[in-house]
C-alpha cells in the first residue's frame, strides 16, 4: 500500500478544526481536507481520494457517516479512524464493530497527532 | 339326649349290653395271657444275666490264682528270684491288658526276728537307702513286701510293709499255710489307697516254701515257709476289669460274708450311675460265691432299662383296640335300635301333619283374595274358590272357566289385541307341562258390565305315572285398579324423566332409599361419561365419588353427630336433617379424571312425608375452581413481590390509617406490622399530618392534594423517633369501592450522603482546577492582546482559540462552584435595595459585545421603569447576564434580543425574548435542571455549561423571586423573572419592612 498522504478530517467543532489541521499539515506533512459534517465529507471524499478518514464519532451523524463511507465505491476501502471523548473498553469494541480501524480518545495531543495517524496507518497496511 | 338315655336303659337295649359284655370279656382274657407271657420271658432273661455275672466273677478269681501259682512256681524253681526276674515275669503276663483290674502281683518275704537288720541292710544295698520294714516294733515273725509289680504309683506305698502286722491279712496268710491252699482276705483297706476315691480291697495269697524241705504238716510248712506270692485288689477296679465297659441291664452289690451292711459292702454297681432313680426294681436275686474260704453275697436287681425292654406297649394297644371295638359294636347296635323307633315316630308325626296341612290349605283356598280355578286334563273346571267366582262374575263356569273357551267376549291382550285360545296360560301349561306366570289379560265381567284386567299364573300338576300335566291350577288376581294407578304413575314418571333427560347442562341423579340409582339423566351422562343403562338399577353414587373424600366426610359427620355415619348415609344424612345439603365434592369421570362439583342432595318424600329416595343435582365447578385458583396464585404472586421488594409499601385507608405494611416498610421504619397497623400514617411520615386548615375533608384527600405524585422527598420517622429522608410516591387507588392510598417509601439517607460527598468532591476538584487555569488564561490573554508583540497570523489564530477555550473552562468551573455553593447553602446573598434600571443597562452593555460577534442586537422594548428591588446586585447581574447570553446564544445570526420590564400589582417582571428555535415541548419540564440542554450537541455548538439556567433559577428563588418562560417551538423563547417591587405594601417578600 502507498504511503499515508491524504487525510480527510471530519469534525464539526471549529476550534478543533483550527488546531488539528495545522497540526497534521505542519507537523506530519500530510495533505488535509477538513469537513464540518458527514454530508460534506461524503461529498468531498470522491474528489479528494483520501488515504485515511478521521471521523468525530460524537458528531451528530458520526456513525451514519461511517456506514455511508463504507458503501460508496470510492471510499469503501478507505480506513476510518474514530475520534471520541468517550473511550471506555466496551465503547472501543463498539466502535470497532462499526468499522473503525481504531478509536482515538480526545483531547487531542496536537504534536503527537501525526505520529498517531502514521502508526495506525502502518498497523493497517501491514496487518 | 333324654331319649337316648332312656333308650340306653330300656329293655330294647339288652341286646346291645350283651354284645358289650362278651366283647370286654374276650379283651380281658387276651390281655391277661399276654402279661403272663411277658413275665416269664423277663424272669428267664434276668436269670441268664445273673448266671453270666457270677460265672465271670468266679472265673476271674481263678485266673488270678493261676497267676499267683505261676509266680510261686518261679520261686520254687529258683533258689533266688531277683527283683529283675520278678519284673520280667510280670511283664510277660501283660496283666493290665489281659486282666484289667488287678492292682499288682507281689512277693512278701518271711524274716525271722534275728535277721531283720540284715534284711533291711540287704535291700538298702539294692539301691533303696530309705528302705525299712513297716510298721516298726518287735514282733515274733516279720514279713516284708519286697517285690511288687508294677513297681510304681500306688504300689510304692506297700514297699516294706509287714502284712503280718494286720489281723485280716494275717488271718488269711496263716490259713494259707495251715490249710495249705490259696486264700483271700476279708474286706480291707489297701495301703495303695493313697489318693482318689477309696475303694474296698482284698488280697490273695499263695505261700512259697523252701525247696527240699518236708511240707507234710502245718508245723513243717511253717518251718519251710519262705514267703508269699500275693495280689492286692481294689474291688471297683477289679469289677470294672471283669465287666468291661458294657452297661449292664442289671445292678448288683457284693458283700463280704452273709451279713449285708455298709461295713461289709465291697462293691455296688449302682455307683456308676448314681443319678438313676429306681426304688422298686421288678426283678431281684441273691447268690453266694464261695471262693478260697470266703463267702461273698451277690445281690442282683433289674434296672429300668431292663424292665422297659419287657413293658411292651403292645398289651396296652391290644386292650384298648379290643375295648374300642366292643364299645363301637355296642353303639352301633343301640343306634340301629333307636333308628327303627324314630322311623316309626316320624311316620306317625307326618301323618298328622299332612292332615293338618290339608285342612290349612283348604282354608287358604277358600279365603284367599286371589282366584284359583283348577282345570282338568281337557280344560274342564274341577274346582274353584269363592274369589275366583267373585272375580270372574256369575255364570263364569258356563262360560268355560278361566280358560274361556266358550266366551261371548273374546279376552284381550295387554296391548288390546285378541287373546287367542291356544295362547291362554291354562292351555299353554296343559300343553307344555310348564308353569306360565304373569300373563295379563282382560276379560269381560257381565255382572258389572265392564272389563277387568287379570294377572294370571298357571301351574301344571302331573301325576306320578305321567309327565303330561293332568291338571292346572290357574291363580289370578284382579289388577284393574292397580293398572289404573300404575298408568298414572308411569305417566308422571315419564314426564319427570323427560324433563330430567332434557336437562343436559345439569347432572341429575336420583336414588332409591338404599342408594341404588334410579335416575341418571343426560346431563349426568355428559358430565361423568357413564351411560344411563350402566347406572340405573346397577350402581350407587359411591362409584362417582373420590373414596378418600367420602371417608373423610364420613369421619367428619360421625364426629359431629356422635354416631358412626357410613356408606350411602354419608351423602344423605345431612340432607335429611336440614331438608337439603349443598357441598363441594370431587366426582370421578368414567375415564378416571376428577371433576369438582357442587352437589345439592334433597330427600324425596311421598305424600305421607316418608322418604322414598334422594335427588342429587350436581354442577360442574371446574371453571370456577380454576378461576379461584388463578386468583389465589395471583394474590400469592403479588404478595411475594410485596414481601420481597426493597422499597417500603404502605397502604392507607381514607381516614389516613395504615392498613398494611410490607416487610421492607417494617425494616425501614423499625416497626413490626402489628405495632403500626391502624395508626395514622403521620406516625411514620410526619409530613402527612392531618392537622391542616381544611380538616373537614378526608385525610387522604388532603394527602393527595398535597403529596400525590412521584418521588417527593419527605421526612420519615423511625420507631425510635429519629428522622431520616425518604422518597415518597403516593398514589390513589380504589379498592372495593373505597378510595385509598398506596405509599411507596424509599429510604434515601444513603443516597443523600453520596450526593453530598459527590458535591464536595466536585467543589474540591473545581477549586484545584481554577488556580492553574487562571494562569493559563491570563498568559494567553496577554499574548492574544499583543502585549508581547505581534504574532504571525496563524499563531495569532491559535492563541485566540486557546484563550477563548480557557475562558470557557473558567466559566464552567465558576458555574460548578456556584451551583455547589447554592446547593450547599453556602452562597452568600448581600440583599440591598437597588434600582433596577441601571442594573439592566449595565447587563446589556456587558453582553453587547458578545452579541456583536454574531451580529445580534440587544434592544430595550418600551421604557425601563424606575423601580427598586431588594436584591444582591452581583447575583441579580448574574441572572440578567445568564438570560441575555442564553438568548444571544440561541438567536440566529443578525437577530435581535429584546428586553422589557413590566410592573403590575407590585410585581416586576423582566422579560428577555429571542427569536431562536424556541424550547422543544419535550424539554420544557427539564429546562431548569442541571446540565440540561435540549440537544446534547448544544454544548459544543452554543458553548455554555448546561448549568446556566439551573443556577439562574436558584439565584432568583434565593432572592424571593420567580423564574419562568413562554415559548412556542420555532418562534423564539421569552424567559422572564419576577421580583417584588420595593416599597409596595403588596410585595410578596419584605413587604412589612420599612
Amino acid at each position: 500500500m502507498n504511503r499515508l498522504q491524504q487525510i480527510l478530517y471530519v469534525e464539526d467543532e471549529p476550534d478543533i478544526q483550527a488546531v488539528a489541521k495545522p497540526a497534521l499539515e505542519m507537523v506530519g506533512g500530510f495533505t488535509v481536507k477538513v469537513c464540518s459534517s458527514g454530508e460534506e465529507a461524503l461529498r468531498e471524499a470522491e474528489a479528494f481520494a483520501p488515504d485515511l478518514i478521521r471521523l468525530d464519532v460524537m458528531m451528530m451523524d458520526g456513525p451514519g457517516t461511517r456506514a455511508a463511507v463504507g458503501k460508496r465505491p470510492a471510499t469503501t476501502h478507505v480506513p476510518v479512524v474514530f475520534m471520541t471523548a468517550k473511550v471506555q473498553p466496551a465503547e472501543a469494541a463498539l466502535y470497532k464493530s462499526l468499522g473503525a480501524l481504531d478509536a482515538i480518545p480526545k483531547p487531542l495531543d496536537s504534536m503527537n497527532l501525526s505520529n498517531q495517524a502514521r502508526t495506525i496507518w502502518d498497523g493497517h497496511a501491514h496487518g | 339326649m333324654n331319649r337316648l338315655v332312656s333308650m340306653l336303659f330300656s329293655r330294647r337295649a339288652l341286646l346291645a349290653w350283651a354284645i358289650l359284655a362278651v366283647g370286654l370279656l374276650v379283651v380281658a382274657f387276651v390281655w391277661h395271657g399276654m402279661r403272663d407271657e411277658r413275665e416269664r420271658s423277663a424272669k428267664a432273661q434276668f436269670e441268664l444275666h445273673t448266671r453270666e455275672l457270677i460265672a465271670s466273677i468266679e472265673k476271674r478269681l481263678r485266673d488270678h490264682e493261676q497267676i499267683l501259682l505261676g509266680g510261686a512256681g518261679l520261686f520254687d524253681a529258683s533258689a533266688n528270684v531277683t527283683r529283675a526276674e520278678w519284673h520280667t515275669y510280670n511283664k510277660r503276663l501283660r496283666l493290665t491288658k489281659n486282666y484289667p483290674g488287678i492292682q499288682g502281683v507281689g512277693f512278701s518275704v518271711v524274716i525271722p526276728p534275728g535277721q531283720l537288720a540284715a534284711h533291711e541292710a540287704q535291700i538298702r544295698a539294692e539301691g533303696f537307702p530309705d528302705y525299712r520294714v513297716k510298721p516298726s516294733g518287735a514282733r515274733a515273725l516279720y514279713t516284708a513286701i519286697v517285690y511288687l509289680e508294677p513297681f510304681a504309683g500306688r504300689n510304692l506305698a506297700a514297699f516294706g510293709y509287714d502284712m503280718f502286722s494286720e489281723s485280716t491279712r494275717h488271718q488269711a496268710m496263716q490259713l494259707a499255710v495251715d490249710a495249705e491252699r490259696t486264700t483271700i482276705t476279708g474286706k480291707v483297706k489297701l495301703l495303695q489307697e493313697t489318693h482318689g476315691k477309696q475303694q474296698a480291697g482284698f488280697l490273695m495269697y499263695v505261700p512259697i516254701y523252701r525247696s527240699g524241705m518236708p511240707l507234710d504238716t502245718a508245723a513243717a510248712r511253717w518251718h519251710a515257709l519262705r514267703g508269699y506270692v500275693y495280689s492286692p485288689y481294689r474291688v471297683d477296679d477289679l469289677m470294672q476289669g471283669i465287666l468291661g465297659r458294657s452297661d449292664l441291664a442289671i445292678d448288683f452289690t457284693i458283700h463280704d460274708g452273709t451279713i449285708l451292711s455298709p461295713d461289709t459292702l465291697m462293691f455296688d454297681s449302682a455307683g456308676a450311675h448314681v443319678n438313676e432313680v429306681h426304688d422298686a426294681p421288678e426283678y431281684r436275686a441273691r447268690r453266694l460265691i464261695n471262693a478260697y474260704d470266703r463267702t461273698w453275697t451277690v445281690t442282683l436287681t433289674s434296672r429300668p432299662a431292663f424292665e422297659a425292654q419287657f413293658a411292651s406297649r403292645r398289651d396296652w394297644w391290644t386292650t384298648m383296640l379290643g375295648a374300642g371295638i366292643s364299645f363301637s359294636l355296642f353303639g352301633l347296635t343301640l343306634l340301629l335300635l333307636s333308628r327303627r323307633e324314630q322311623a316309626l315316630a316320624l311316620a306317625r308325626e307326618m301323618m298328622s301333619e299332612r292332615v293338618e296341612y290339608e285342612e290349612r290349605f283348604h282354608q287358604l283356598f277358600l279365603h284367599m283374595g286371589q282366584g284359583v280355578v283348577i282345570h282338568g286334563r281337557d280344560g274342564q273346571v274341577l274346582d274353584a274358590n269363592p274369589a275366583a267366582e267373585r272375580i270372574l262374575g256369575a255364570g263364569w263356569r258356563e262360560r268355560g272357566g278361566i280358560a274361556a273357551r266358550k266366551t261371548d267376549v273374546q279376552p284381550l291382550r295387554e296391548d288390546g289385541g285378541d287373546f287367542p285360545a291356544d295362547a291362554h296360560p291354562v292351555n299353554v301349561a296343559l300343553r307344555t307341562g310348564r308353569a306360565v306366570t304373569g300373563v295379563i289379560m282382560g276379560i269381560w265381567n257381565p255382572e258389572d258390565n265392564r272389563r277387568h284386567w287379570l294377572r294370571v299364573d298357571a301351574y301344571p300338576r302331573d301325576t306320578a305315572s305321567s309327565t303330561q300335566a293332568q291338571r292346572v291350577y290357574a291363580v289370578f288376581s284382579d289388577i284393574t285398579e292397580q293398572r289404573a294407578t300404575d298408568h298414572e304413575a308411569r305417566q308422571a314418571r315419564k314426564f319427570l324423566s323427560d324433563v330430567l333427560a332434557a336437562a343436559t347442562e345439569v347432572s341429575v341423579i336420583a336414588t332409591d332409599i338404599d342408594g341404588q340409582i334410579t335416575v341418571f339423566n343426560a346431563g349426568a351422562e355428559r358430565l361423568l361419561g357413564y351411560r344411563t343403562d350402566e347406572m340405573v338399577g346397577k350402581q350407587t353414587p359411591a362409584i362417582l365419588h373420590l373414596s378418600a373424600e367420602v371417608v373423610a366426610r364420613g369421619q367428619e359427620l360421625s364426629a359431629e353427630l356422635g354416631r358412626p355415619i357410613e356408606g350411602f348415609r354419608i351423602f344423605v344424612e345431612k340432607s335429611e336433617r336440614d331438608g337439603s345439603e349443598q357441598r363441594e365434592w370431587t366426582f370421578l369421570h368414567k375415564d378416571g379424571h376428577r371433576i369438582p362439583v357442587s352437589l345439592v342432595v334433597t330427600p324425596m318424600r311421598d305424600a305421607g312425608g316418608a322418604i322414598t329416595g334422594y335427588l342429587g343435582v350436581a354442577e360442574d365447578i371446574t371453571q370456577r375452581k380454576q378461576g379461584e385458583r388463578a386468583l389465589r396464585e395471583q394474590a400469592l404472586h403479588t404478595q411475594a413481590i410485596l414481601d420481597n421488594m426493597v422499597d417500603g409499601l404502605i397502604t392507607i385507608n381514607n381516614l389516613g390509617a395504615i392498613e398494611s405494611v410490607n416487610p421492607a416498610a417494617e425494616r425501614i421504619f423499625g416497626y413490626c406490622a402489628d405495632e403500626i397497623i391502624g395508626h395514622h400514617v403521620s406516625r411514620l411520615l410526619p409530613d402527612l399530618d392531618p392537622a391542616t386548615p381544611d380538616d373537614a375533608s378526608p385525610a387522604h384527600e388532603t394527602m393527595s392534594t398535597r403529596l400525590l405524585g412521584i418521588g417527593r422527598e419527605v421526612e420519615g420517622r423511625r420507631k425510635d423517633g429519629s428522622l431520616f429522608p425518604v422518597e415518597l410516591t403516593l398514589s390513589e387507588i380504589t379498592r372495593q369501592g373505597e378510595a385509598m392510598c398506596i405509599g411507596m417509601v424509599r429510604d434515601i439517607t444513603d443516597r443523600k450522603r453520596v450526593d453530598r460527598m459527590k458535591s464536595e468532591f466536585v467543589s474540591t476538584v473545581s477549586h484545584e482546577l481554577r488556580t492553574p487555569l487562571t494562569s493559563i488564561s491570563g498568559a494567553l490573554g496577554l499574548i492574544a492582546a499583543g502585549t508581547l508583540g505581534v504574532l504571525p497570523p496563524q499563531a495569532n489564530e491559535l492563541i485566540a482559540i486557546a484563550h477563548k477555550n480557557s475562558k470557557r473552562l473558567t466559566y464552567l468551573i465558576n458555574d460548578l462552584l456556584d451551583m455547589e455553593k447554592l446547593a450547599a447553602g453556602k452562597m452568600h446573598f448581600d440583599l440591598q435595595t437597588l434600582a433596577l434600571k441601571p442594573l439592566i443597562e449595565q447587563a446589556l452593555d456587558a453582553n453587547r459585545s458578545y452579541g456583536a460577534e454574531r451580529g445580534i442586537a440587544l434592544a430595550v422594548v418600551g421604557s425601563l421603569p424606575d423601580v427598586e428591588v431588594q436584591a444582591d446586585s452581583q447575583r441579580l447581574m448574574q441572572v440578567l447576564s445568564n438570560l441575555l447570553s442564553n438568548a444571544i446564544k440561541y438567536s440566529p445570526e443578525n437577530g435581535v434580543v429584546e428586553v422589557s420590564v413590566t410592573v403590575q400589582d407590585g410585581v416586576i417582571r423582566v422579560t428577555i425574548a429571542d427569536t431562536g428555535p424556541g424550547v422543544p415541548a419535550t424539554f420544557r419540564s427539564r429546562i431548569f435542571q442541571k446540565f440540561a440542554q435540549a440537544d446534547a450537541s448544544d454544548t459544543r455548538k452554543r458553548g455554555g455549561t448546561g448549568l446556566g439556567l439551573a443556577i439562574t433559577r436558584e439565584l432568583v428563588e434565593r432572592m424571593s423571586g420567580k423564574i419562568g418562560f413562554d415559548s412556542e417551538e420555532g418562534e423564539g423563547a421569552r424567559f422572564y423573572f419576577e421580583l417584588a417591587e420595593w416599597g409596595t405594601p403588596t410585595t410578596p417578600a419584605g413587604g412589612t419592612e420599612t
